[in-house]
This record gives C-alpha cells, sequence and structure tokens, in this order.
C-alpha cells in the first residue's frame, strides 16, 4: 500500500496532465460497459435461448441469495474485515427457523425473528474474538465457518428440514410478481438500498470506510475504531439472518446445503465490487453489478454449449483481471 | 605505524538528487580505536555510512579498508544498525548465522549443537555468557540484543577485517543500561577492533570514544582527541557560529493575564516521567529533544491515545483522564500526528472525507449525510488554507505532502480546539507551505488556543514560540522563555552538558 502511495506521489506532476483522458473517468463505469457487451455477444450467439425471459428468470433467482450474502459480505469489508463465516450463518439462520416452526411448532414471525437474532449474535461473537483478542479477522471466521458448517450437518443431518407452515402463507411471502418479476428480487432490492443508505449516506458508513483505510488514523481521529468494527460483524451476522430467511422463503424448506456453497462465489462478487464506481473501494452498486455480470455471463456460457467449467474461468478471470485494472488505472485516477 | 588504518577515507564526495550531500569528507579510523561520527539532522551521516555499505556509489574520492579499496559485501566493514535488523522468533543462534551461513553436516542438515557452541563462545567473549543461544530473540531485553546484533556484526568480519560500524546503537536503550552496552564495545576495542560510533548522545560520546569527527553541512569540520577537547567545544562545531537572529513575536501577549488551560502535574507513561506542565490560552510553546526523549509520547499522554500512568491533568478547570482519543476531541483537544502516512490519514479517502472525520455528525441532517454542506465546507476549507490544487473530491494520497500537512491542520482548526498540538508538522513538508502551517497555528493562538509544537527545527522554534520546552530521556530539563529562546540556546539545551546529564544518571 505504502509503495502504491509513493509511486502516486511521484508521477503526479505528470498524471495531472493525464487525467483529461478519457479513460480515466471511463473506467469506473467499465464494468457497466463490461455487462452491455456481454449481453450482446450472448443475444448474438444464442437469441433464441439467451435474450429470453426464462433466462431472465434463472439469472434472477441465482442471483438473490448470492446478492444479499454478499451484501452481508460487504459490511465487514468496507471496515476492513472479513467474515467469511457469513454463509454458513445463513444456512444457521433458515434451518433454525425451519426447525422452530417444524419441530416445535412455533408461528413465522417468532421463528424468524429468533433465528435472525441468533445469525445477529453469531456475528458479533466473531466481532468480540477479532476485536479483542486481535486475531485475523480471515483466521477466526474460517474457524467459525468450520465450526458452523459441522453444527448444520449435526442439526439437520444432512437433510433439508421443512418448513411447515400453511402453504398459503409460504406462497404469500414468495409467489407473487409485481411487474412480472419475482418477489424475492424486491426482497434483494430493498435490502440493497438499505445497505446502500447504511454505508454511503450516514456517519456510520464513511466511520467503517475510514476504518478500513488506515486503523490507527481513525484511531487518532477520535473514532472508536473497536466498536465500530463489532457493529459491522453484527450487521453482517444480521444480513446473513435476512438472506437465511428469504432463502426459506424461496425454497419452502431448509437446506443444508445452500450456504457453505455461497461462500467462494460471494466473496469474488464482493472483491469485484471494488473494480466498479468507486475504484478500490467495496461499494453496494458494484457488488450488485459484479452479481450480474458474474451471472448473465454463467448463463450465457451455458447456453451457447459451452463447458460447464467455462463459468468458474470466467468468474476467476473476471476477478484476476479487473482488480489489476482498478490497480493500474487508480495510479492515474482522482 | 607501519600498518595501514582501519579505515581512510579521502576527499569524498556524494551527490544525491542535485544536493551535493558530502563535499569532500577525510576520515581516518585506526586500530582499537572507537571514533565517534556526530551531526545534526542532514549533515550527512547517514549518507557516509550507507557509502561505506555500499548502498550509495561514490562520485569521487577513496574509501580504503585496510590499505585495500572498499568492495561492499566482502566483509570488510561489519554494520550494526539502529534498529539491530533481528528476527525476533528466530533464535538467537540462528540470528547470528544468518549473516554468514549455517555449518551444514553431510545431509544438508544444519549442525545445531555446533551452531549453538559458537554462538555461546561469541557471546561469552563479548561478557554475555548469560545469553542462551538457544533462546528466541523476542524473549531478551535490549542489551542482550544489542549484544547480538553486534555478535552477528563482528562474525561477518572476513579475514582480519576488524571494522565495525554502530549507527546510533544507545537509541532503543533505556538509560540505564547504556553501561553494559559500552562494556561490550569496550572489550571489542581490546582486541583490537576500530569502531565508527554514530550518536547524538555528548555525553556517550565523551564516555566512550577516543576521538570525535564532526560533520556538518556534509563537511568534515574537524576530529578531535576526546581527552583535548570539551563538550561545549564539540557543540559549537556542531552547530557552527550562527548570527543571532531578531525575535519577531508579537508583543501584546506580555500585557494580557496569562490563563491556564492545561495544567499536568506529576505526569508519567511508559518513557516520560514526573512531567510537571502548564500551558496558557494565546501561547505557542514550542517541544523539542532528541530522538526518544518522550515528545511525540507526551502529546499522545495529552490526546489520551497513550496511557497516563500516573499523575493528574487538569483541562480548563476540570481533572481530566483521556481512555481513548474520542474523549480528548470532544473535550477540545487536537493532535497533528508526526507520521502522517501511517495514523494522520487515510490515503484511499478524498481530501475533503479526510478532513471531515473528525465530526460527520454535523453534515447528517434529516437521515443523510448531506453532500451539498460537507462540500461546502470542505471547498472553504480549502480555499482558506491554500491546499493545491483546490479540489476536495481528489484521493488524499494524490496530494504533495505540504498539501496534505495544510489539510491535516484544517481538519483540526475547523473543530477550533482548545489545544492545538503539532507534532513534527514540518516533515516532508516544503518551505512555503510550512510558512502558511505556522502562520495559521499562530493565528490560532492569536484567537485564544493554545497550541504546542513538536519540533527538531530549532530555528523554527525560535521564530514561532513564545517558550520552548526541551524534553531528554522522558523529562522535561529546561524551559526557555522570550528573548531565551534562541536557535542557539535551544540546541545547546537539547544535546546537553555532561554535568547535567551525570545529575540524570544517578
Amino acid at each position: 500500500m505504502t509503495s502504491q502511495t509513493n509511486i502516486t506521489t511521484k508521477v503526479d506532476g505528470q498524471s495531472q496532465t493525464r487525467k483529461t483522458g478519457w479513460m480515466v473517468h471511463a473506467a469506473p463505469y467499465g464494468m457497466v460497459f463490461l455487462l452491455i457487451a456481454e449481453l450482446i455477444f450472448f443475444t448474438a450467439l444464442a437469441p433464441d435461448t439467451f435474450a429470453t425471459r426464462a433466462s431472465f428468470n434463472v439469472v434472477v433467482s441465482n442471483s438473490v441469495i448470492l446478492g444479499l450474502i454478499v451484501l452481508a459480505l460487504l459490511v465487514p469489508l468496507i471496515a476492513g474485515e472479513i467474515d467469511a463465516s457469513l454463509p454458513a450463518v445463513l444456512t444457521v439462520s433458515s434451518l433454525s427457523a425451519a426447525a422452530l416452526m417444524s419441530h416445535l411448532g412455533w408461528p413465522l414471525v417468532p421463528a424468524v425473528l429468533a433465528s435472525v437474532l441468533v445469525a445477529t449474535c453469531i456475528g458479533l461473537c466473531n466481532g468480540l474474538l477479532v476485536v479483542k483478542f486481535r486475531v485475523p479477522s480471515l483466521i477466526t471466521t474460517l474457524g467459525s465457518f468450520t465450526i458452523l458448517t459441522a453444527a448444520i450437518i449435526g442439526l439437520a443431518s444432512g437433510r433439508v428440514i421443512e418448513a411447515r407452515l400453511p402453504k398459503e402463507t409460504l406462497k404469500l411471502l414468495s409467489e407473487p410478481k409485481p411487474l412480472g418479476l419475482p418477489l424475492t428480487l424486491y426482497y434483494l432490492v430493498i435490502v440493497a438500498v438499505i445497505v446502500w443508505y447504511a454505508t454511503e449516506r450516514t456517519p456510520l458508513g464513511r466511520h467503517w470506510k475510514a476504518i478500513g483505510s488506515s486503523a490507527p488514523a481513525a484511531r487518532m481521529a477520535g473514532i472508536r475504531s473497536d466498536r465500530y468494527k463489532l457493529f459491522a460483524f453484527a450487521a453482517g451476522g444480521f444480513l446473513a439472518g435476512i438472506a437465511g430467511t428469504v432463502q426459506l422463503f424461496k425454497a419452502q424448506l431448509g437446506s443444508p446445503n445452500v450456504g457453505p456453497d455461497l461462500l467462494f462465489p460471494g466473496l469474488t462478487a464482493a472483491f469485484l465490487s471494488a473494480a466498479a464506481f468507486k475504484l478500490g473501494s467495496y461499494n453496494v452498486r458494484g457488488a450488485i453489478l459484479s452479481i450480474a455480470v458474474i451471472q448473465f455471463g454463467i448463463t450465457g456460457l451455458i447456453l451457447i454449449g459451452s463447458p460447464y467449467w467455462m463459468d468458474q474461468i470466467f468468474t476467476g478471470s473476471a476477478l484476476i483481471l479487473s482488480l489489476a485494472i482498478v490497480r493500474v488505472m487508480r495510479r492515474s485516477s482522482l | 605505524m607501519n600498518q595501514p588504518p582501519l579505515l581512510s577515507v579521502a576527499n569524498l564526495h556524494k551527490t544525491l538528487v542535485g544536493n551535493h550531500i558530502l563535499q569532500g569528507i577525510d576520515l581516518t579510523v585506526k586500530q582499537a580505536e572507537i571514533h565517534a561520527l556526530m551531526g545534526g539532522n542532514g549533515a550527512g551521516k547517514s549518507t557516509l555510512i550507507k557509502c561505506l555499505s555500499g548502498y550509495w556509489k561514490i562520485d569521487k574520492g577513496t574509501i580504503n579498508v585496510n590499505g585495500d579499496p572498499l568492495q561492499p559485501g566482502r566483509g570488510q566493514i561489519a554494520f550494526v544498525q539502529q534498529d539491530l535488523g533481528l528476527i525476533q522468533s528466530l533464535s538467537v543462534a540462528e540470528n547470528i548465522s544468518l549473516g554468514v551461513g549455517y555449518q551444514t553436516g553431510r545431509l544438508a542438515n544444519i549442525k545445531w549443537r555446533e551452531m549453538n557452541a559458537a554462538a555461546g563462545l561469541l557471546l561469552e567473549s563479548l561478557g554475555h555468557s548469560g545469553i542462551d543461544p538457544r533462546a528466541e530473540i523476542g524473549s531478551l531485553n535490549l542489551v542482550q540484543r544489542t549484544a547480538v546484533a553486534i555478535a552477528r556484526a563482528t562474525q561477518s568480519l572476513k579475514d582480519g577485517a576488524k571494522l565495525l560500524v554502530l549507527d546510533e546503537p544507545t537509541a532503543a536503550l533505556p538509560i540505564t543500561e547504556i553501561g553494559a552496552l559500552f562494556e561490550t564495545l569496550e572489550r571489542l576495542r581490546a582486541t583490537g577492533i576500530g569502531m565508527i560510533y554514530v550518536s547524538h548522545h555528548l555525553s556517550e560520546v565523551f564516555r566512550l570514544c577516543d576521538r570525535i569527527s564532526v560533520l556538518r553541512e556534509g563537511k568534515l569540520i574537524a576530529t578531535e582527541n576526546t581527552s583535548t577537547t570539551s563538550e561545549a567545544a564539540i557543540v559549537e562545531l556542531m552547530l557552527g557560529r550562527k548570527l543571532q537572529k531578531t525575535v519577531k513575536r508579537s508583543t501584546d501577549n506580555e500585557q494580557k493575564i496569562p490563563e491556564p488551560i492545561l495544567t499536568l502535574t506529576d505526569v508519567c507513561g511508559q518513557k516520560i516521567q514526573h512531567i510537571n506542565l502548564t500551558i496558557h490560552k494565546g501561547e505557542v510553546v514550542g517541544l523539542t529533544g532528541l530522538q526518544g526523549s518522550g515528545c511525540t509520547e507526551l502529546a499522545e499522554i495529552i490526546f489520551g491515545a497513550q496511557a497516563c500512568l500516573a499523575g493528574q491533568m487538569v483541562l480548563d478547570g476540570q481533572s481530566v483522564a483521556f481512555a481513548h482519543p474520542a474523549d480528548a476531541v470532544v473535550a477540545g483537544i487536537a493532535l497533528v500526528t508526526e507520521d502522517r502516512h501511517g495514523n494522520g490519514s487515510f490515503a484511499e479517502l478524498s481530501l475533503g472525507e479526510n478532513m471531515t472525520t473528525t465530526d460527520l455528525r454535523r453534515f447528517f441532517r434529516k437521515g443523510w449525510l448531506s453532500g451539498t454542506h460537507e462540500t461546502a465546507e470542505v471547498d472553504g476549507l480549502v480555499t482558506d488554507f491554500n491546499v493545491q490544487p483546490p479540489n476536495g473530491r481528489r484521493r488524499f494520497s494524490s496530494f504533495s505532502g505540504g498539501n496534505q500537512q495544510k489539510a491535516i491542520l484544517a481538519k483540526w482548526m475547523r473543530l477550533q480546539p482548545k489545544i492545538m498540538i503539532c507534532d513534527q508538522p514540518d516533515i516532508g513538508v516544503d518551505i512555503g507551505s510550512k510558512n502558511a502551517i505556522y502562520a495559521a497555528l499562530r493565528d490560532a493562538a492569536e484567537n485564544g488556543a493554545a497550541v504546542i509544537v513538536i519540533s527538531n527545527q530549532h530555528d523554527d522554534l525560535e521564530a514561532i514560540c513564545d517558550r520552548v520546552l526541551i524534553m531528554r530521556a522522558g523529562r522535561i530539563v529546561a524551559e526557555l522563555s522570550g528573548e531565551d529562546a534562541t536557535e542557539h540556546k535551544i540546541s545547546f539545551a537539547t544535546i546537553g552538558t555532561q554535568a547535567e546529564v551525570k545529575e540524570l544518571r544517578l
């Protein structure tokens, strides 16, 4: 980081003149262009299958839960920490809500509230471990990820838990399609707007960003970094709990497999968010755009008949390339 | 005297980025002598050392070791860096062997037993038989670590080479443990090893060294025998003759009755001891001292960033104890930190975001962080403090050092603190910005704030301060005010005379 700063300072004189270049102004929107190019490309190659409502619905259906978990991951990332256990927290929350309803006969609302509370507490515990014992967050949360994954297997014995609620209630929560779009997409949009507001339009979000940039500097600016970090972990847990709830509504059952598989796709999209709109900072709009680029890309690749492993090559290269480009662009950007 | 000197440097010149740093240095180091190298900041000490180590190529002149031309990396000269350069998690023997390689057996296995035994013998010869070669560096005290670093350096000398360069080896040592280090160095001297001892501390130099060379502004001013010179004479050589400046301070301050704003009574920290201090409204107080004298710690204790272990702090008539800088900020204290990149700024955030972090809530209106209010305030500050280029949206790290510092000053000034502390505000700052910063600090004082400036630039302190406090080894040892606060007197008090230092050691 320091070496990069030095470079910026050194080339400052020259970069000021270069700054008028269109590349610099276009760079934050590079991924928008990529998405458009991708849509045109696949529409041209597979007009009958890609440019259809069915494929769009597949993309949305695959994106909602992923999107929610990415938003959860984003909050600690902005505050300079990572919580890798969140995908497992998602599963814990959806399983526990399902179990409370089917095994103990709880009504929907208390069951959901309790499971979201559990998720928030798990986030808080991770935060306490990181803040109090100064264990690096990646290590701490990989540990809790592993423990939670084991707990999930133990709890559910590897099977799904059906949420035994009147079908009408659950249907009401997932079936309606306002404007012809799945209801779950609206959940994602609402949560995204809230997270965007909190991270970009409140002092809380700005302080998270400052702490993420330099915790020692935040301390010397009079910001109580530890409290803010703790809150970021709790917020991440809360959002993972919400993601678990939506997953329960969507599938109408708690599944032990959904969460852990989202770890790498989720982190990929969260990291990729720093390559759009606000170069070098994790941001909500960038995260949503990243998910769109990845999901349309994967769906398109399948529809033009690529081998099944192609989507992972696509996702991996997108991540590496865009962040490398961001590094280069930032040396000459504002 | 048939033997050539251990080191002979003749007519050495070195230019770095257009600055003629070393201008014809002549230096000789004899067998079995400890040769002190002294000089103020920017005198050229470190450049000279880096020429000896081969880090810089010399422009002109010759460097001979034992009569042979210097070939860097051949083990002709050994170096002990200021930070010792030891690896904390490795053992003593491993650290010692790092430079010269490990002894290995037939299966490329390291012969630990032999290696540990050799390290033990080496340390014993330096008078440190108490150090276990298998102990981790992290478990040793500072004197023992220094001894290990010296042992490693002597180990790296090859083929009868006998020259050791020590760069401020006492900088990290507690004052009580310097004696132990000196014993080690005297043992080395007895074996015929010659040493260059870089130091700021006159008392140490006079206690240990045989000869003293003084550098000033890239020239070797003189080499004196310790036995025939005096501390005062060396200080004169280091400072040079300077014209007494006429002090241009506002005089109306003296007519006001000074009103105390901050009082410290017997304040102690990790390194600072029994600080008693009163700061008044509307005055600019300078604070200076050699590296490690405790100025920064004192500032951080006042700001709540380091623990105040004992003593009392009274701010504006109320007893205060800050557990976190956040408390100090609320109470009206601001600190511009010494390490701008490390803990003074957010490199990735915009300049404006850097300036508003301290009280963002002011811009949070109707549940919305108001961009227009924030931008208006930032634009106003950028204009007031003449930040160039005047664009608060640019990334902080893209600004020059001087403009970064102006922005940081603006960030604190806009809170209108009661006490404004600036720790080395001139580091990495161009001369124009520096003057602007000092003018802004004077303005703040005129408006009733108390300003504390920590600086090593004694001419600047003379120019802007009403009085100057001098710290040494964690204590305030002198106060110079009014006409007495001249650059010369400040420098003299900072380096200290033997009598005073002796008093401290007892």
